[in-house]
């Protein structure tokens, strides 16, 4: 009995462990981004809080430049929609290294890391993420990325 | 009493003939046959042993879990010797996982590592396994941790289900490709999907083969542990 007793307390203090660690990770992760427009409604209370904003760049805002700290970009970033409605903009501004799928043209989606000062996310990371679909690359054609 | 060593039975090597060759195809398709995706390149390639082997390791948890449960039911150590050869093999795939996860995202996300829910999930799953394996030998009793570690198996498979479904409840970077979350499939080439087919095929049929191995091994070191046991109880 007093085996069964020990066992059972065993597989209770288990299961709340387990049961915590997966409250925990989901709790942190559940809201892992916000949208742009997400951010536009609360913009107010999010100046000088670190967020993660997913959208897209908007095409053409793109803007780069060199310093001595590294390569300045600065770009637009919108919601996902391309229905032709106007969403809200944030402009970010990033110095490093931006990922390879990161471009101008077309949009990518990003999710971007950083601090809103009041008027613009300064972004300490900048993630791009890829479309859940593939296709196969026309032959001889050239519009593959940059990774060969 | 020891029984006589049985000579490896004709279907073990018909199996690790069949998962040799079919692991050559799966190689072939990936490398030379299936298309190189348009947007990401020849890095997408890495999908067609990602995605495979979390789906193994996925099986291999949850052959450990039903092993656990009917160890606890039946008290036969053969079941539990089942759970814990699948579960080494389950840490051994999920590790590669954790592995081809992280040198694709570098360059397609631009990160190796970030915690959204399904890689967070994911890395739990690994750890309890790990500790699975860990508990075992933390009694002193080895019947008594494999009891332990038969709770925590089975406890741990409910892992499985929420990996699964994470991309769909949370907001993740992590894309949702077999079953898009707007439906369908996001694999829009034919050779793209026969390759996915082949590359799992090969990797459950050497999964299976390198489990029946390791059961055999693990049966044959509780056959040794009792034998010494009895020998030195006649000493």
């Amino acid at each position: 009995m007093k085996r069964k007793a020990r066992l059972g307390f065993a597989a209770v203090v288990l299961v709340g462990a387990v049961a915590y660690l997966m409250y925990t990770g989901v709790r942190e992760t559940a809201v892992y981004y916000i949208t742009v427009e997400e951010f536009a409604q609360r913009r107010h209370s999010l100046v000088g809080e670190g967020v993660r904003i997913a959208g897209r760049v908007t095409p053409g805002s793109v803007q780069r430049r060199m310093s001595p700290r590294g390569e300045e970009v600065w770009f637009e970033l919108g919601d996902f929609q391309d229905d032709g409605h106007v969403t809200p903009v944030i402009r970010v501004f990033y110095v490093g290294v931006v990922p390879d799928m990161f471009r101008d043209e077309g949009g990518s989606d990003v999710i971007v890391e950083g601090q809103y000062d009041g008027s613009i996310l300064r972004a300490q990371t900048v993630l791009t993420s890829c479309p859940s679909k593939y296709e196969a690359i026309e032959p001889g054609s050239d519009s593959q990325g940059t990774r060969k | 009493m020891i029984p006589p060593r049985k000579p490896r039975a004709i279907w073990e090597r018909f199996l690790a003939l069949v998962a040799g060759a079919t692991m050559v195809m799966a190689i072939g398709a990936i490398f030379l046959y299936v298309p190189t995706d348009r947007v990401q390149g020849v890095v997408q390639r890495i999908f067609y042993f990602h995605v495979p082997l979390a789906i193994v390791t996925f099986v291999a948890f949850g052959i450990t879990a039903v092993g656990s449960a009917f160890y606890l039911w039946r008290n036969d150590p053969k079941w539990d010797q089942r759970a814990h050869a699948s579960a080494e093999l389950g840490v051994l795939f999920c590790t590669l996982v954790l592995i081809t996860g992280p040198i694709w995202a570098k360059p397609i996300w631009g990160t190796w590592w970030t915690w959204d829910a399904r890689l967070t999930t994911t890395l739990i799953l690994w750890l309890i396994y790990v500790a699975y394996l860990m508990l075992r030998n933390l009694t002193s009793d080895p019947e008594q941790g494999a009891r332990y570690a038969a709770i925590l198996g089975i406890v741990g498979a409910l892992d499985i289900p929420i990996i699964n479904r994470s991309v769909y409840w949370w907001r993740t970077i992590h894309p949702a490709v077999l079953v898009t979350r707007e439906g369908g499939t996001g694999l829009t080439d034919p050779r793209m999907q026969l390759t996915l087919l082949v590359a799992f095929v090969a990797l459950l049929l050497l999964f299976f083969w390198l489990l029946k191995l390791r059961t055999s091994q693990v049966q044959l070191e509780a056959q040794l542990a009792e034998t010494e046991r009895a020998l030195l109880q006649m000493s």
